[in-house]
């Protein structure tokens, strides 16, 4: 063999052997692609599978409250009611001995307590008020009830910019601010809440700003309440996070769709 | 022309090679061991390059220094699949491999292909070795790929090893018959070559630097995605 022919076949053979390197390397990456990308769709039908459980738990939730919201309005308090009524009458026959009628009156106002006392279970079970005159009245009567208790002012800001029409959505948000606002009531020690909607394209960032006593976000614990505040911001497809320092309040972003 | 233009791939070759060496160096003792590994089988790497150079820059045979090359090639990859496999939850019989090799080396250095001659058998098995190390690698990432920066390191690593033995079998079957042929087919297929290894070299330059700036921009390199 000519060193003209050994050099032709050498360099066949290296350009045969390089093609077949590039060829088993193009056949490696395509194939880890495939496989990147099915554990890809796995982990999305993984992720909607666990959205779909959670929504069904949320909603499983919400109908037992709105069960047990109904038991007490319709049942419960009517009772109670009927027990007033019937100790009304009783009161008006007893009025003659002095001693009776303090008892009665003693019973009467635990009386009346209890049925306030189950009229609001039964109202923050589930607020008829949000199904029957809207989110903006719900939240308006949120606010108002707060205030009442002159512990803390609650200030709504531009809450029309919610676009939102679906009434489980706006459960969620509604239930967001709920476990917020009993956040701060139970362990901010503020004065104020400013609670702001606001939109970027179609997407709304609600605000929320104590000027209570703050926490250090690192020990930030996932209690079922603030759980359960993930779950619902989850449910509508957006997320939240937690600003804060001690002595430098609370504020919460969340952003979601502004859209059904 | 064939022979300036090999000297001077060579040549630059053996600047990337030192450049890798001197990354490998300063790397080496924040890499896991698999990769420390790596560092050792690129300084060695370089070490012969320099040397093969200086021998050839003063007129003297370098054809001997392949020898030793091609036992620190086979010892330290073989260590470093080893591991690579280990980490992949497979295992491979390394202590009879590593006895087998260095004995099939040795023996043919010093029975078959002496010092003065290209050890054509010896490096033509080793680098078939690296083809299946390389290619029962590839079969294993497939299974446990991920998208960290390790595992995207050792793989163009990897690659280019297999891109090289690839190109390097033909070359080292016919490496003898090369050297007896004229002296400008016999440039022109180590030239070929030259430029292959220049093209993987680089490769795995730009591997170390990347590790280089993972390291100085603090971000996990060397142990994620284990």
């Amino acid at each position: 063999m000519t060193d003209n022919n050994l050099f032709f076949y050498i360099l066949i053979s290296i350009v045969i052997m390089l093609v077949f390197a590039m060829a088993v390397i193009w056949f490696l990456n395509q194939t880890q692609r495939k496989i990147t990308e099915g554990k890809l769709k796995e982990q999305e039908r993984e992720l909607d599978f666990q959205k779909e459980m959670l929504l069904n738990t949320v909603k499983t939730q919400e109908g037992e409250r709105e069960r047990i919201s109904k038991e007490l309005h319709d049942d419960v308090t009517s009772q109670l009611s009927i027990i007033h009524l019937n100790l009304h009458l009783l009161k008006r026959k007893l009025d003659a001995d002095p001693e009776l009628a303090i008892i009665i009156d003693h019973i009467e106002s635990s009386l009346k307590n209890s049925t306030e006392r189950t009229r609001t279970i039964s109202h923050e079970l589930m607020p008829a008020i949000l199904l029957k005159f809207g989110f903006h009245n719900a939240l308006k009567e949120l606010a108002n009830g707060v205030n009442l208790t002159e512990v803390l002012d609650v200030n709504i800001i531009d809450d029309q910019k919610i676009q939102i029409k679906d009434q489980f959505k706006l459960l969620h948000i509604y239930r967001v601010i709920q476990e917020l606002l009993n956040n701060t009531l139970k362990y901010a020690k503020a004065k104020k809440v400013d609670i702001t909607f606001d939109t970027i394209g179609d997407e709304l960032i609600m605000s929320y700003q104590d000027d209570g006593q703050g926490f250090d976000t690192k020990k930030l614990s996932e209690g079922l309440g603030l759980g359960n505040v993930k779950t619902r911001i989850r449910l509508l497809d957006g997320d939240i996070n937690w600003d804060s320092d001690l002595g430098k309040g609370v504020k919460v972003l969340s952003k979601f769709p502004n859209y059904d | 022309m064939f022979y300036d233009l090999l000297i001077l791939t060579s040549h630059i070759i053996g600047i990337i090679a030192f450049l890798t060496a001197l990354i490998a160096l300063y790397l080496f003792p924040r890499l896991i061991f698999s990769l420390k590994l790596l560092c050792i089988y690129v300084v060695i790497a370089s070490s012969s390059e320099t040397v093969a150079m200086a021998l050839v820059d003063v007129g003297k045979p370098n054809i001997f220094t392949y020898h030793f090359y091609v036992f620190f090639e086979f010892f330290f990859l073989s260590i470093f699949f080893y591991q690579e496999f280990r980490r992949n939850g497979k295992t491979l019989p390394l202590i009879p491999i590593l006895i087998g090799g260095t004995s099939l080396i040795i023996a043919n250095t010093i029975f078959l292909q002496p010092l003065d001659t290209f050890n054509s058998y010896s490096a033509t098995l080793v680098s078939l070795l690296m083809l299946v190390y390389c290619i029962y690698y590839f079969m294993l990432s497939l299974e446990n790929s991920n998208e960290s920066n390790l595992f995207n390191t050792l793989k163009w690593i990897v690659t280019s090893i297999f891109l090289f033995h690839c190109v390097s079998i033909v070359v080292l079957l016919f490496s003898n018959m090369i050297m007896k042929m004229e002296d400008v087919y016999n440039s022109a297929i180590w030239f070929t070559r030259s430029i292959i290894l220049l093209a993987i070299k680089l490769i795995i330059l730009y591997q170390f630097i990347r590790m280089l700036k993972f390291h100085f921009s603090n971000k996990r390199l060397i142990n994620d995605g284990q």
